[in-house]
């Protein structure tokens, strides 16, 4: 069957007066439906980037989809005209933001925010749209009679479940998560990580989790890929990069966590900061951070190997050569 | 709140609510309804006709059978201040409504726009507002010729800069919020967001300018009166009211003080229920 969403090399850059960011270099991705991906990355990875093409809400100018493609059902998004594009914002493939303090329309009632999006969706009557809008509200755990309150009397967690509300209202076929705890404090994400599992089971949307949290990874993706410098430099199953992880810079992301076991007194990061994206490094992108880097990583560009089905990895120390990694 | 609450409650009765909450807004609101009732009901109102001359009764004092006086001619200035606010409120009202809306528009799709649709409104904006806006005023009015409407579009017209500047730096400052994105996330196409997520969050300095150019156009049409060009005696007017007393100010002080006062009252109370309304609109402040 072919997945519900396809990234084909994309390549997203923007155009700025100091110089051209090369914000995402070429990445393919696959989600089938119902299926969760974990996007983990540094900041400035280029995530967001990626997620905000899939819509076609790239800020332009600066930022222009300079090559590949993505297909979504079938179809290629980059051909669509902006109206069909409309419609399939909010209905088909649906957006949650990392600050749902900004994200709500601060002198709109939650409950027509919400039905709102149903509105521009459907066609159905104005009192059938708020009545769906009060039962998401009761779907993400809020009483319905709050409906008719506004976005400053809601609490951080609960804001973020009223935006969840929204991207949900019309059972999108995909949900882009953009960071969605990183603003809620640890107890508050639980909850609405669950949330999010459960309606998306409930409601069989395929989601991608954009994060740089592995232990949001851990807890409710399927497939994860890792992000650096606008590429992809491994993608698999959770299994197979929570214990097979090959790429060095994926090992080093699991090495900066600290044990709960072991008492140390100094994390252990990885050397160096993210390259500038205006001018990324020849070559192998992490090789200026990578304990493994010889002479080959700083000319030639990675190939992507697979090292089992459907683990991906982007380094030449696997090149032709899966032995040998076999045996470090 | 708590009974009404199953109630499903538009916005702008919900602001209308928060509205009445305010004592002072209330008491200006209710005060205004009272003088537009005045004004627009005038000709029934009104003790006297008000362009009835009583050549033997010139320059009265106010007392009991003329409350504010009888002005050079002998007519009642109660009655000529009634009706004369008429015009006054009527052609301000129309100008500065030209105003805010084609200004917030234009300043609205400047700011949200950007690039090149900014560029060619705000340079069309500074080249009106480097006309001094009598002088612009004047010239338009004079192209059009007097009347009503014509002096509603000539005050209309040079007020239209202050609403794109105002407009376009509100939007500026909507225009960095999340929900902006999040609603076109939503498939929201550029001229909703514009109309239900940008407006509202910009509205409220415009509304306290829309009271205060209020003011600024009944004080330009009486400008425009006084030379001639905009509303043509006998039809009276606050400003050239105004104008025609300024000759007998030292000697007879009713004929330039009521439409004064009048043009005064109105105009606070005018800013007082502007003030309330952008405070009413505002959920936040609600308690």
């Amino acid at each position: 069957m072919e997945p519900l969403l396809e990234l084909k090399d994309l390549s997203v850059k923007y155009f700025t007066s100091d110089g051209t960011v090369e914000a995402v270099n070429g990445i393919s991705l696959q989600v089938d439906r119902g299926e969760t991906l974990g996007l983990v990355g540094e900041t400035g990875a280029g995530k967001t980037t990626a997620a905000l093409s899939i819509l076609r809400l790239l800020p332009d100018p600066p930022g222009k989809i300079v090559g590949g493609d993505i297909r979504f059902q079938g179809e290629s998004l980059l051909e669509k005209t902006e109206k069909e594009m409309r419609a399939i914002r909010g209905g088909q493939i649906s957006m949650i933001f990392q600050d749902p303090m900004t994200a709500l329309n601060p002198v709109i009632r939650v409950g027509e925010q919400i039905a709102e999006v149903i509105l521009l969706h459907d066609k159905i009557s104005k009192a059938e749209a708020e009545r769906r809008a009060l039962e998401m509200l009761e779907l993400v755990g809020i009483p319905a009679e709050r409906g008719s309150e506004y976005p400053h009397q809601f609490s951080g967690g609960m804001k973020q479940r009223v935006v969840i509300a929204i991207a949900l209202a019309c059972s999108p076929a995909l949900l882009l998560a953009d960071e969605p705890t990183t603003a809620l404090d640890v107890t508050i994400q639980a909850q609405v990580l669950e949330l999010i599992n459960q309606l998306q089971e409930k409601l069989h949307t395929a989601t991608i989790l954009i994060t740089h949290d592995l232990g949001v990874v851990a807890e409710t993706c399927s497939k994860v890929a890792v992000m650096y410098a606008g590429e992809i430099m491994e993608s698999g199953s959770l299994a197979d990069l929570f214990d097979r992880a090959a790429h060095p810079y994926t090992v080093g992301l699991f090495q900066s966590i600290p044990s709960l076991e072991e008492d140390v007194d100094l994390l252990r990061p990885i050397p160096g900061l993210m390259p500038d994206p205006t001018a990324l490094p020849q070559g192998c992108k992490f090789h200026p951070r990578c304990p493994y880097a010889d002479e080959r990583c700083r000319t030639v560009q990675p190939p992507v190997e697979e090292l089992s089905p459907g683990h991906l990895v982007k380094c030449l120390r696997f090149c032709g050569g899966a032995e040998q990694a076999q045996e470090e | 709140m708590k009974q009404t609450k199953k109630k499903k409650r538009g916005q702008w009765r919900d602001v209308f609510r928060r509205l009445c909450a305010n004592r002072v807004a209330l008491v200006s609101l209710i005060l205004l309804c009272l003088i537009l009732l005045a004004i627009v009901f005038s000709e029934q109102v009104a003790p006297y006709v008000y362009n009835q001359r009583d050549l033997d009764a010139t320059f009265t004092f106010p007392s009991l059978s003329h409350p504010f006086g009888t002005d050079n001619l002998g007519r009642d200035i109660l009655s000529r201040v009634l009706v004369g606010g008429r015009v006054s409120l009527l052609v301000a009202v129309l100008s500065v409504a030209l105003s805010a809306v084609v200004g917030s528009l234009l300043g609205a799709a400047a700011g949200y726009f950007g690039g090149r649709c900014e560029f060619i409104i705000l340079k069309c904006t500074d080249i009106m507002m480097a006309i001094p806006a009598f002088l612009l005023a004047v010239t338009v009015s004079a192209a059009l010729g007097t009347g009503l409407l014509n002096t509603a579009l000539a005050v209309g017209l040079t007020n239209i800069p202050r609403f794109v500047r105002l407009m376009r730096a509100e939007t500026l400052s909507v225009k960095g919020n999340e929900y902006l994105e999040a609603a076109r996330a939503c498939g929201a196409s550029e001229v909703r967001i514009i109309l239900k997520h940008v407006f509202p969050n910009a509205l409220s300095s415009t509304i306290v300018n829309v009271t205060l150019g209020i003011g600024t156009a009944i004080l330009q049409i009486s400008g425009l009166s006084f030379v001639g060009l905009g509303v043509r005696p006998p039809t009276p007017e606050w400003g050239s009211m105004l104008a025609s007393g300024r000759t007998y100010m030292r000697d007879f002080w009713p004929m330039v003080t009521f439409p004064g006062v009048a043009i005064v009252v109105t105009l606070i109370l005018f800013n007082l229920v502007g003030d309330g309304l952008r405070d009413a609109m505002d959920p936040k402040l609600k308690r």
